[in-house]
């Protein structure tokens, strides 16, 4: 696992990938604060919290070669071939994935030093964003990670973490909106439900969707309430896409396509 | 090896099933079995942990144990007021807090934010004696007739949360749920300052199941402004809040515990004034406050001073002006700190408390002695009268220096019903203004608690302070704009810059190697 | 050593690898030969650990490569066709991230790494990047990544393809001395390279088995005709004729005429089992005529040739 974490953390700063990824982050986050602080007020959550709106963008740049990559080249072989666990790949790629993360995030903690010395408030509330950032970060890290074992062209592997990052970032609005298409479909349908027993259905499926939200799970975190089930969530679903990946990769030996 | 090569040049190695499906073989098919099981297995056992974390037995759920108010002032956690009532509560005591809408949830930026979460926590800490629910009406007409029988409070048109307990109900509209910053209300901006969405609530639950002790009434029509902040705090008190409209035939109601004038800008009329006197004579209890502002700096009150000269009080029609640097507030004249007097230190808390824009209080020379009036707030001793002079819009000061009162006390010895006049100079006391601006916590606003609690006994001890919502702003005297300019320039400039030339230099360097 | 006992891997209706089996004694070099498609990368990628196979095992030093995985393919270097190579690492860089990928202990790192680099010869490479590196040198560079951790099998599939004839010989030369201290199994289309360096050759056509055997056994079965190619000028009916007359010599077609020019070109079938070799016969018979030799070779036999003749044999 050290192997596979090392060369892809290392191979970040070998590539301009890792600088732009620095540049463009700094760039956003610094951005993002300064507006703030001009303005003579500067809340570290929401500078946090605007900077996750942008993992959609970034999370992909960051995973799209990891695999896919390997698939091109042919490097994969090595993983498949080495006395490695092909887990510990996954893993390995995963944490200098994260790692790159968190040195973007050396940003923010520059904001919050500035504004610890301007006086300005770090309290609680801005320790429960950096978690919230963490956990989301974990999450969409694994999807971009899945993206890239699902094919050998880094371009579609991060047109797919995209378009999946982008359907989590919107589940809120997706409930919404299924439930009331459900609702007028419901309703005109000629199954001729009553009014209660459609509206019971409708909030329930709203429910349900909006449930696999990890925004709406971690939302209290910034007013400083925390609670372990959010992180139990976005960690046990990363473990979840983490082993599909790993099964997708295995599976490249006993497939008979 | 390329797979497509294989393909063609061993076709005649196919080997067919009858049915022409592709064959699989045992040791790929286990292998294919194991996978999909135990992928299907991880993701079964992830989802029913995490929904076993959210599942509510009896209202409550493990993820309810495991969350941690880590806020100073417990946003969102309620406070050991409340749940100390609540458990004082019978066992079986049902209180129903209603939201008629559905379940917000986009709380991001909006009041509900510090709502839904704080009503989730009164379910988990009132051992059931609580229910939180969230009903549409436009989904679930019902839902009005069961809260509203009799169709009182026009709730169809109520987007905010009813707490029910045995037929009656009290309505709390979110928005009511702050105090908010009045420089920043008067251009339309809503900047809340304090969270008192438990102190609404806890007051209502008490409010409810204990029923209002005493009944205060505003008088409205005297161009005062708002009192919804007042009416918070006396609610919080078991003080219901009503009005009474000004007018030629005022009485005031008999159950009338305490009569308020909060900054009236014009003045009582004779019959107000006979009203007032009559029930003041029974024992009855006022509290005025008038200041000296923009629209009535022409306003004398002649026939409110006929009333309060009743009990040796005057209301003075100029503006006091504090000329001691040391007692401005922010080198303003006009908004300085008084000096409580020692008898009312205690109240306050504190020997000094703001006022601002005052009209001086003076004795009025009413010859009785049964009549004793005490001051409360005094000036520095070198303060001035001041005057509007509407030619030139300035305020013009008088010569002499000396000590003004802003605030006094009056009542009556050797009278089983003895009066209390409180006449308050200043509008710091028990405006909407200065309470939303400064919070429950303010000492001006304790002080007003603590002498309404001394007039009519109210029990606050359920009292819920409010919570101040943080305060992001930095510090200006450290941040001036050449700070955020040089800031600005390394943060976007420089940094981002420096990534992309350390990119440039890595990668050509390596290029070449 | 490894055994492959009845090797099956299947894709979808078509089976790749049918039914291979032989076995690899310690030390010796083994070729792997067969057209493209054989089957050849198929049986190495499932001897390697990459694919497992439909059915049929694998043992690695006695360790089967689905049960023991670890341990079966820490005895195992392996060159794929297309070497795995990071374009983006130094030479230096790469071969440090295979010595953590195999788990080579630091201490050791860096006197394996030297002697791997001088064996190669690819010292003065250590630092250059691996994409800048001409074809030769990446298969080099392929080729140290698989002696890293010092295997007791190298696995080397297609080892010179796409390379120029000096890199070739380069390579070969390398084989031959990586072959005193390991067992090699090398695949190829090419029938003289394997004779160049391999002491025994599995030869295998279409998922299967087509022959095991030492390289002069084969050489021998190979033997019983030879095939030479004669350019000339002079008349083509008199030559050939005159040609067929000499003894060992089985045939002659024409394979090109020009009569106008009167050069020639045809193939003589000869039986080299004839004490004399026909080439002298050939040359004596041309100078007495006076006809003027252009080009005289013999012909390798192309491997359908011989998969025709060990077929048919």
């Amino acid at each position: 696992m050290s192997a596979v974490y090392k060369r892809e953390l290392a191979s970040y700063f070998r590539s301009p990938v890792g600088y732009i990824a620095l540049a463009l982050f700094s760039f956003l986050s610094g951005f993002v604060f300064i507006n703030q602080y001009s303005n003579g007020s500067v809340n570290i959550s929401s500078e946090i919290m605007s900077l996750c709106s942008f993992f959609v963008v970034i999370i992909p740049v960051i995973t799209m070669g990891l695999f896919s990559e390997d698939k091109k080249r042919g490097t994969e072989v090595l993983f498949y071939t080495n006395p490695v666990s092909m887990f510990d790949v996954v893993l390995g790629k995963f944490l200098a994935a994260m790692t790159l993360i968190a040195i973007l995030f050396l940003n923010v903690i520059v904001h919050m030093i500035i504004t610890a010395f301007s006086g300005g408030v770090v309290n609680i509330g801005s320790w429960g964003s950096v978690i919230v950032f963490f956990c989301l970060a974990v999450l969409f890290t694994s999807i971009g990670i899945l993206a890239s074992a699902l094919t050998d062209t880094q371009i579609i592997s991060a047109i797919i973490s995209f378009v999946l990052i982008l359907v989590i970032q919107l589940l809120q609005t997706i409930s919404t909106l299924a439930s009331s298409a459900l609702y007028s479909l419901l309703s005109s349908s000629m199954l001729s439900l009553d009014t209660e027993k459609i509206n019971t259905i409708c909030s329930n499926t709203a429910a349900a969707i909006s449930w696999l939200s990890p925004f709406s799970k971690t939302q209290d975190f910034r007013y400083g309430v925390f609670s372990i089930s959010p992180l139990v969530y976005c960690v046990s679903m990363a473990l979840v896409f983490l082993f599909l990946t790993y099964r997708i990769l295995e599976k490249k030996r006993w497939s008979q396509n | 090896m390329s797979k497509d090569n294989v393909k063609t040049d061993s076709i005649k190695n196919k080997t067919k099933k009858k049915d022409g499906k592709a064959v699989t073989d045992a040791r790929a098919g286990k292998l294919k079995l194991f996978s999909i099981s135990s992928f299907v297995i991880l993701l079964i056992t992830v989802l029913a942990v995490n929904i076993i974390f959210g599942l509510k037995i009896k209202n409550t759920s493990i993820d309810d144990y495991l969350t941690y108010d880590m806020t100073a002032t417990g946003q969102n956690s309620v406070s050991e007021v409340t749940i100390s009532y609540l458990a004082s509560l019978p066992a079986d005591s049902h209180i129903r807090i209603v939201g008629l809408m559905d379940r917000p949830v986009n709380l991001r930026d909006t009041p509900y934010e510090y709502i839904v979460p704080l009503l989730d926590d009164y379910v988990s800490v009132s051992e059931g004696k609580i229910s939180v629910e969230y009903t549409d009406p436009t989904k679930y007409p019902n839902i009005i007739t069961e809260l509203d029988p009799n169709g009182v409070y026009d709730l169809a048109n109520f987007k905010g949360f009813v707490v029910y307990s045995e037929g009656k109900i009290i309505q709390i509209d979110p928005v009511d749920c702050f105090t908010y910053d009045n420089e920043y209300l008067q251009y339309g901006y809503y900047l809340p300052l304090t969270n008192i969405v438990e102190q609404k609530f806890t007051s209502a639950i008490v409010n409810l199941t204990r029923g209002y002790a005493y009944t205060a009434y505003f008088v409205t029509g005297l161009g005062e402004g708002t009192h919804d902040q007042l009416s918070n705090m006396l609610a919080s008190m078991g003080i219901d809040s009503a009005e009474i409209q000004a007018s030629d035939n005022f009485t005031v109601p008999s159950d009338c515990d305490l009569l308020i004038l909060n900054g009236i800008n014009t003045d009582i009329t004779d019959s107000m004034s006979e009203a007032i006197k009559s029930y003041l004579s029974g024992g009855g209890k006022i509290i005025v406050a008038v200041n000296y502002y923009n629209t009535n700096v022409n306003e004398s009150f002649p026939k409110l001073n006929v009333l309060l000269a009743n009990y040796n009080i005057r209301i003075g029609s100029a503006l006091v002006v504090e000329n001691n640097p040391g007692y401005q507030i922010n080198s303003d004249p006009y908004s300085s700190l008084v000096d409580v007097s020692t008898d009312y230190q205690e109240a306050a808390g504190t020997t000094r408390l703001r006022n601002s824009y005052a009209r001086p209080i003076m004795e009025a020379d009413t010859p009785y002695t049964y009549i004793q009036v005490s001051p409360l707030f005094a000036t520095s001793s070198t303060a001035t009268f001041g005057m509007y002079d509407s030619n030139t819009g300035n305020i013009v000061q008088s010569v002499n220096n000396a000590q003004f009162y802003v605030g006094m006390y009056s009542t009556f010895t050797g009278t089983p019903t003895p009066p209390d006049v409180y006449v308050f100079g200043t509008l710091t006391f028990t405006s909407d203004e200065y309470i939303s601006s400064f919070g429950f916590n303010d000492a001006n606003v304790v002080f007003t608690r603590n002498i309404i609690r001394g007039m009519l006994a109210a029990d606050d001890s359920v009292f819920v302070e409010g919570k101040a919502l943080s305060d992001y702003s930095i510090d200006t005297q450290k941040v001036t704009g050449d700070t955020v300019t040089v800031w600005t320039f390394i943060l976007v400039a420089i940094v981002p810059l420096a990534f992309v030339i350390a990119g440039v230099v890595v990668y050509n360097k390596r290029k070449n190697l | 050593m490894i055994e492959i006992n009845n090797l099956v891997k299947r894709y979808g209706d078509i089976k790749a690898v049918n039914g291979i089996s032989f076995t690899v004694n310690d030390g010796e070099v083994l070729g792997f030969l067969g057209p493209n498609g054989a089957g050849k990368s198929t049986t190495m990628n499932i001897i390697t650990g990459y694919l497992s196979s439909t059915s049929g095992t694998v043992k690695v030093n006695g360790h089967d490569i689905l049960e023991e995985p670890e341990e079966a393919k820490k005895c195992i270097g392996y060159l794929p066709e297309m070497p795995p190579l990071y374009f983006d690492m130094t030479v230096l860089e790469y071969l440090n991230f295979i010595c953590d990928l195999k788990k080579v202990p630091k201490k050791e790192r860096k006197e394996q790494l030297a002697s791997i680099l001088s064996m190669v010869k690819i010292v003065d490479m250590a630092d250059r990047l691996i994409g800048n590196l001409s074809k030769g040198y990446k298969q080099r560079v392929g080729i140290a990544q698989a002696l890293v951790g010092n295997p007791d099998i190298l696995i080397l599939d297609e080892p010179t393809v796409g390379l120029d004839p000096n890199q070739i010989l380069e390579i070969r030369k390398l084989i031959r001395k990586l072959a005193d201290k390991h067992t090699v199994i090398l695949s190829s289309h090419i029938l003289s390279e394997i004779q160049a360096v391999c002491d025994r050759v599995v030869i295998i056509n279409q998922g299967k088995v087509a022959a095991i055997d030492t390289i002069t056994d084969l050489s021998s079965k190979l033997s019983g005709s030879t095939k030479l190619s004669l350019s000339f000028k002079g008349p083509v009916k008199e030559v050939t004729n005159k040609l067929r007359s000499i003894p060992g010599v089985n045939n002659v077609t024409s394979i090109v005429s020009n009569d106008d020019t009167s050069i020639h070109q045809v193939e003589i079938t000869a039986d080299s089992s004839a004490k004399n070799d026909v080439r002298t016969g050939v040359f004596y018979a041309m100078s007495k005529g006076g006809w003027p030799m252009l080009e005289f070779r013999s012909m390798d036999p192309s491997l359908e040739e011989i998969f025709l003749s060990i077929t048919s044999v």
